[in-house]
């Protein structure tokens, strides 16, 4: 079965070192955006199965597209990966729905275990 | 980013994000010292020739007083892969602001606010060189951070030691706590010889991707 994955992250490098790292097969069935309201975009017309949201973005922001996704009734599976280590952070996406949270800089390992976790393999 | 000294657009973006990481850890820090949670965002950062240091700092940097902290780092004591000089500039306005969210019940002395910007700026030079050190597998010491002066004028900000310097990496940052913002730019000078050895971890760093 092939999933259909998301990727959101303003940093060029941030999507291509977790594009490097997606499990055999993934980085083919993943589409990248730049920002929220870009992921917004493709979301509400598209099925998407797992989304990798970033935080800290121009135009429309990780913790806003949670926001929106949840009064859209729009359920998908995100796992948040970024640079705002605070606890707090965690907290309030966990909050708004996300699966899981993932700090930057992210490696195979921590993707693999985060994976498993959530029996999305 | 924009006005890249000699960097390619794949080696801005590599530092780019690398900053971003730096950023997100000094949001840490200071979410411990606020006892709050900090806003992050996207910190702009640019690469300069240090020949144009005032104008570019004019245009960076508009406040009318302006304080600093400078503060050396290096990887090695002899032939370090990378050294320089970091100065954490802060605006006026600001000081008062930290001090509240410090939660300073008192009237800030000329002595306070001294502390409070040599706190805040270790917190972030700190930050900022450990996130850039960690991914290029390097480690930065420190000498201790010391003002360079308190509300004046960006033209005395620099004094003939500065001119020594090639290049300068600026890293614009801004953080929100509940309704306050606060905005400072960390300025990180360095000798040609650094630049090029981050340049070259920073082409292999991108390769490797």
């Amino acid at each position: 079965m092939t999933i259909s994955i998301l990727i959101c992250d303003d940093s060029n490098v941030a999507r291509k070192q977790l594009q490097r790292i997606l499990p055999e097969g993934w980085a083919a069935n993943s589409q990248l955006v730049k920002n929220g309201q870009e992921a917004l975009d493709v979301i509400r017309t598209e099925k998407i199965d797992l989304l990798f949201l970033d935080l800290t973005m121009p135009v429309l922001d990780g913790f806003s597209l949670l926001k929106i996704m949840q009064s859209e009734a729009i359920v998908i599976n995100t796992i948040v990966i970024t640079a705002d280590i605070q606890d707090e952070a965690k907290k309030m996406v966990k909050a708004a729905g996300a699966l899981d949270f993932i700090r930057k800089p992210i490696s195979a390992n921590t993707l693999m275990k985060i994976l498993n976790r959530h029996k999305l393999l | 980013m924009k006005n890249s000294f000699n960097f390619t657009e794949d080696q801005r973006d590599y530092l780019q994000e690398i900053c971003n990481i730096g950023m997100g850890q000094a949001g840490k820090s200071l979410s411990v010292l606020f006892e709050q949670y900090v806003t992050l965002s996207v910190p702009s950062i640019e690469i300069f020739s240090a020949t144009n240091l005032m104008s570019t700092l004019k245009r960076l940097i508009p406040a009318e007083k302006i304080s600093a902290v400078r503060q050396g780092f290096y990887t090695h004591v002899v032939d370090p892969n990378i050294c320089g000089e970091s100065i954490t500039i802060f605006s006026n306005t600001d000081v008062e602001q930290l001090a509240q969210l410090i939660d300073l019940n008192q009237e800030v002395t000329f002595e306070m606010e001294q502390e409070i910007l040599l706190e805040i700026s270790n917190i972030i030079n700190g930050a900022c060189l450990s996130g850039i050190a960690g991914q290029i597998s390097e480690r930065f010491f420190n000498t201790p951070p010391s003002i360079i002066g308190q509300s004046i004028i960006i033209e005395n900000l620099l004094n003939k030691d500065h001119l020594i310097w090639d290049h300068v990496l600026s890293i614009k940052i801004q953080y929100s706590v509940e309704q306050h913002s606060f905005q400072c730019d960390l300025l990180l000078l360095m000798p040609d010889s650094s630049v090029k050895y981050l340049q070259d971890v920073l082409n292999r760093l991108f390769d490797e991707l």
